[in-house]
């Protein structure tokens, strides 16, 4: 139960950030996270928005504040690796849909049980276009969990391309799991995987 | 006559000894005398606990370099690679720190990418993880359940 409740609280770290978070000491990927995040918190704090029956709703307005901050045509593309390169153009368009559907699926659906948590930014590392941010969840009783934020500045803005939770990084994490896939089947093979998942979890709601 | 003879052959026996003793040293010591073949790559990570210099560096578990030097600089962990020079990293490969089995010693698995840009010698690898801090992740469950 316990670990139930602290992975929801990791995955609510991911997406939010707390709205007294002090911005005296961050450089502009910092701030534009955090400005992200803030958004994202008042979708989950809004009064009008609460309640089980407007979890979808909720969910959607969420997705569309905290969405353009996350690359995830670059998530996509580090998450397939090596097996990147090898891919067309179409292949590579349906599996950023693929990707991103994960993600949406996998983080977005956590955050129902936002509770206040508080997230406090640790530090700012900008290197060229990387910039690396880190920051610390606290739960209600008080435990911390370190999530750090990899940013890439694509022509002119900064985006999300990696989460690294207490140390475990979300696109390596995929990567060595499509790798495994792909090294014993077909690229094919992996997308119906994929697919039939979704199906799956689908009419699991339902 | 006999007594040349027999000088010859403890000279050849001990020059014997000798290149041998020289062929061990340079084995062990893993000295390298003809030229380098490999090129430095650095990593950033946020700890480094329980990395040590000569560790291993690992591709699909297979071995491609070691661990030649590790600095603080700027409070964190910066990690010198010396990679084989016919192995191309791409800048999205990651390196992480692992355990080997559950308690083994540490040692860096990289993860090859996609990108068409490859690292050039000295360049940094941006995405990196640090080791898992398992006696941490224990506590956290641990006090959890007490609190719970």
């Amino acid at each position: 139960m316990k670990s139930r409740r602290i992975l929801s609280a990791l995955c609510i770290g991911v997406f939010c950030f707390l709205g007294t978070t002090t911005l005296s000491h961050a450089g502009e990927p910092g701030k534009l996270l955090m400005e992200t995040i803030d958004k994202g918190l008042v979708v989950l704090k809004d009064p009008s928005l609460k309640g089980d029956e407007k979890i979808q709703e909720r969910r959607q307005k969420l997705w569309k504040e905290i969405s353009p901050i996350f690359n995830f045509e670059e998530m996509s593309k580090r998450a397939l690796g090596q097996h990147w390169k090898n891919r067309t153009p179409d292949e590579r368009k349906e599996f950023v849909e693929l990707f991103t559907n994960i993600m949406k699926d996998a983080y977005i659906g956590k955050t129902d049980t936002y509770s206040g948590e508080k997230i406090v930014l640790i530090g700012e590392k900008q290197d060229n276009h990387y910039a690396t941010i880190q920051t610390k969840l606290i739960t209600n009783k008080n435990t911390e969990v370190s999530v750090e934020y990899n940013m890439l500045n694509n022509p002119g803005e900064w985006k999300i391309y990696d989460v690294i939770i207490e140390g475990v990084s979300l696109v390596n994490n995929y990567r060595s799991q499509f790798n495994n896939i792909l090294i014993k089947s077909s690229y094919k093979e992996l997308v119906q995987k994929i697919k039939e998942k979704k199906g799956k979890e689908e009419t699991a709601k339902k | 006559m006999k007594k040349f003879d027999v000088e010859i052959i403890v000279g050849i026996f001990v020059l014997c000894g000798l290149l041998c003793l020289g062929y061990m040293s340079v084995r062990l010591g893993k000295i390298n005398l003809i030229g380098n073949h490999h090129y430095p790559v650095n990593a950033v990570f946020s700890s480094v606990k329980g990395l040590k210099k000569d560790t291993v560096v690992e591709i699909s578990g297979v071995e491609v370099g070691k661990v030649e030097d590790i600095k603080l600089i700027d409070y964190q962990a910066v990690v010198t690679l010396l990679i084989q020079d016919d192995i191309k990293l791409q800048e999205d490969a990651i390196a992480s720190i692992r355990t080997k089995g559950l308690l083994g010693e540490k040692y860096v698995e990289i993860t090859p990418g996609g990108s068409d840009t490859l690292i050039k010698p000295g360049d940094s690898l941006h995405q990196t993880e640090p080791p898992i801090d398992i006696e941490k992740l224990i506590g956290n469950f641990v006090f959890g359940k007490v609190k719970e």
